[in-house]
C-alpha cells in the first residue's frame, strides 16, 4: 500500500527526464563552498505531473534551472527527452512565481512574444495567441497592458505565453506563489483542466504540499542542505481533480499527511 | 448565486454612484477653474507691482523696464516681423544640434553597454568631456566652425550627447531582471534579447533625457549665439544688452521662454503617443 515509487518505473514508459547523480555545490558570499545538491537521482516518465518540495535552499529550484538548460551541473547530467541538457532548449517551457510580462506589449502580444523568438509568421502567432488567450479566459482582454492587468490576469497571461510556444516539458518555479488564496485555486483548476487535456510532462516546484499533492501525480520530498530526495510519493487520485474540491477528499489529506511527516522527518535528519 | 442580490439593488446604488461620481467630477473642475484664477492673479500682481513701482519713480525703467515697453516691443516685432527670422535661425540650430546630439548619444550609449570593452576604453575620455563645461568651448568651437549656424549646432550637439548617452546606460542598466530571465527562459538569444527588451525598455529613460537635452540645446545655442553671430535671438540679446534697451532684453528672453516652452511640449506629446503603455507620463 505504500506507493513509493521505484526510481526507474516501469520499463515500457518512455522517460522524459532522467536526472542521473546530480549534485551542485555553490560559494557561499563569504567564498565558502556549500553542497547544495548531493547525488539527487530520478527519472520523469513522459507525461507525468511530478511535483518537487521541500524548504528554501534544498535545491530543487536548481534541479529546474538544470533541466532548463540555465545551470550546469556539477557532477552527474541531466537528460531530457534522450538528450543530454547543454543550454536553454527551444522545446521547454519556464514558468516563475512573477509574470515577466513586458510592460510596453499588449497581453496578446505578450502571449505572441516567444512565436516572434522562434520566428512564426505574423498569421500564425495571432491564430494562436487567439486560442490561448481564450483557453485562459481573457480573450477581451487581448489589447491591455500589464498594469491594467490584475496579479492573477498576468499569471494567466504568463500560462499562455508559456503554453504558445507548445512546449513538451513544463518547468513550473512556483508559478501560484504570488497570488491571492482564492486567485491561486482558480488558476490552479484552470491549469490542471489545460494540463490535463494534453498531459505534457511537468516538472513543479512549489513549498505549498496542498498545491503539490492536489496537482501532482507524484510528489517528490527534498531535504535541505544538501538537498537529498527524503520520500519519493505516488499522489493516485483520481482525475479530472478540482483542487478546491479535493482538498476535503480523505485520501488527499492522507497523502498530505505522507507528504508532510516526510518532510520532517527530512528536517529532523538534519 | 451571490450575484442575484445585487441585481435587485442596483438600481438606487447606481443612481448614488452616478451621483456621486458627478458632484466628484463638479468639485474637480471648480478647483481647476479656482487654480487658474489664482495663478492669473499672481502674474497681475507681480506685473501690476513692477508697473507701479516704475511708475511711481521706485525702479528706474531704465534698468527695469516695464510691462508695458516690453509689451509694445514685442507687439511691434512680431507684427513688422523683424523678429522671426531670428526666431527661425534659432529654433533651426537648437532641432539640428539636439536631433544630431540625440541620435549620436543614444547610439553611444547601445554600443558601450552592448560591448564592455568599448565601456572601458571610451570610459575616461567621455568622463573628461562630461565634466568639462561645455559653454566654455564655445569661443573653440566657434573658431574651428565659424560665425554662422554650425558652431551653435556643434556646441548644443556637445551638451545633447552626453545626456542621451547617460540616460539610455542607465535605461537599459535599469532594466528588470526579471524579464531578461523570462525572455532568455523563453528561447531570446542575445540578439534578440537587445531588440525586444532592452532597447524597448530603456525608451522611458530616452525620453526623460530628451526632455532635459532639448533644453539644453536651445542654451547652448543661445550663448553660442551671445558670443557671436550673425542671426538667432541670442545674438538679439547681447545687442539689446549693448545698447542698453532693457525692454528689447526681456521681451527677447520671454520669447526663448516661449521656445522653450514649444519644444519641452513636442517631446512630452511624443513621448505620451508612444509610452501609452505607462499610462502615467504627464
Amino acid at each position: 500500500m505504500d506507493a513509493i515509487l521505484p526510481l526507474v518505473p516501469k520499463a515500457k514508459t518512455e522517460i522524459a527526464l532522467r536526472v542521473q547523480s546530480v549534485s551542485h555545490a555553490f560559494e557561499t558570499p563569504e567564498g565558502k563552498p556549500m553542497l547544495a545538491l548531493d547525488d539527487v537521482s530520478f527519472d520523469v516518465p513522459r507525461g507525468q505531473f511530478l511535483a518537487l518540495v521541500g524548504a528554501s535552499g534544498c535545491g530543487k529550484t536548481t534541479i529546474l534551472n538544470m533541466t532548463a538548460g540555465l545551470v550546469q551541473p556539477v557532477a552527474g547530467s541531466v537528460v531530457l527527452n534522450g538528450q543530454p541538457v547543454q543550454g536553454p532548449s527551444r522545446n521547454t517551457g519556464y514558468m516563475f512565481a512573477r509574470d515577466g510580462l513586458l510592460p510596453w506589449r499588449s497581453a496578446r502580444r505578450n502571449v505572441e512574444v516567444g512565436l516572434e523568438l522562434r520566428g512564426v509568421p505574423a498569421a500564425e502567432r495571432t491564430e494562436t495567441s487567439t486560442r490561448f488567450l481564450e483557453m485562459v479566459g481573457l480573450d477581451s482582454f487581448a489589447y491591455a497592458y500589464p498594469r491594467q492587468l490584475s496579479q492573477g490576469m498576468r499569471q494567466r497571461v504568463a500560462i499562455a505565453r508559456t503554453l504558445a510556444i507548445n512546449p513538451d516539458t513544463l518547468l513550473m518555479d512556483e508559478p501560484f506563489a504570488a497570488l491571492d488564496a482564492q486567485t491561486k485555486l482558480n488558476l490552479q483548476a484552470e491549469f490542471l483542466r489545460i494540463w490535463e487535456k494534453e498531459r505534457k510532462t511537468v516538472l513543479f516546484v512549489t513549498h505549498d504540499l496542498a498545491e503539490a499533492v492536489a496537482l501532482a501525480d507524484r510528489v517528490i520530498v527534498m531535504t535541505s542542505r544538501p538537498g537529498r530526495i527524503q520520500a519519493d510519493i505516488e499522489i493516485d487520485l483520481p482525475r479530472p481533480r478540482d483542487p478546491a474540491v479535493i482538498r476535503f477528499n480523505h485520501h488527499f489529506l492522507r497523502l498530505s499527511e505522507r507528504v508532510w511527516q516526510a518532510l520532517k522527518a527530512g528536517e529532523n535528519a538534519r | 448565486m451571490t450575484m442575484s442580490v445585487s441585481t435587485h439593488v442596483s438600481g438606487s446604488i447606481l443612481d448614488a454612484l452616478a451621483k456621486s461620481r458627478d458632484e466628484h467630477a463638479r468639485s474637480r473642475r471648480r478647483r481647476t477653474v479656482r487654480v487658474w484664477l489664482l495663478r492669473a492673479g499672481v502674474l497681475l500682481a507681480f506685473l501690476g507691482l513692477w508697473e507701479w513701482g516704475t511708475a511711481t519713480g521706485r525702479l528706474d525703467p531704465f534698468f527695469f523696464s516695464q510691462p508695458s515697453a516690453i509689451g509694445q516691443f514685442l507687439f511691434d516685432e512680431l507684427r513688422e516681423g523683424s523678429i522671426w527670422p531670428h526666431i527661425f535661425v534659432t529654433l533651426r540650430e537648437s532641432l539640428v544640434g539636439f536631433a544630431i546630439g540625440a541620435a549620436t548619444g543614444v547610439t553611444a550609449g547601445i554600443l558601450r553597454m552592448q560591448y564592455s570593452l568599448v565601456a572601458d576604453v571610451s570610459n575616461p575620455f567621455l568622463t573628461i568631456l562630461n565634466v568639462l563645461p561645455r559653454v566654455a568651448l564655445a569661443p573653440m568651437f566657434i573658431i574651428w566652425f565659424g560665425v554662422g549656424e554650425s558652431s551653435k549646432v556643434a556646441l548644443a550637439v556637445s551638451l545633447v550627447f552626453f545626456i542621451l548617452m547617460l540616460n539610455t546606460e542607465a535605461g537599459i542598466r535599469a532594466l528588470d531582471r526579471e524579464l531578461i530571465l523570462t525572455m532568455r527562459a523563453l528561447g531570446a538569444t542575445n540578439r534578440q534579447l537587445f531588440w525586444k527588451v532592452m532597447l524597448p525598455g530603456a525608451v522611458p529613460a530616452m525620453f526623460g533625457g530628451m526632455r532635459l537635452g532639448v533644453v539644453y540645446a536651445l542654451l547652448a545655442v543661445v550663448v553660442g549665439e551671445m558670443i557671436a553671430a550673425r542671426m538667432g535671438l541670442g545674438q538679439r540679446i547681447s545687442f539689446y544688452a549693448a545698447s542698453f534697451r532693457a525692454e528689447g532684453l526681456l521681451g527677447t528672453v520671454l520669447v526663448l521662454a516661449m521656445i522653450g516652452l514649444l519644444l519641452n511640449f513636442v517631446v512630452v506629446r511624443v513621448e505620451h503617443v508612444l509610452l501609452k503603455w505607462k499610462g502615467d507620463t504627464a
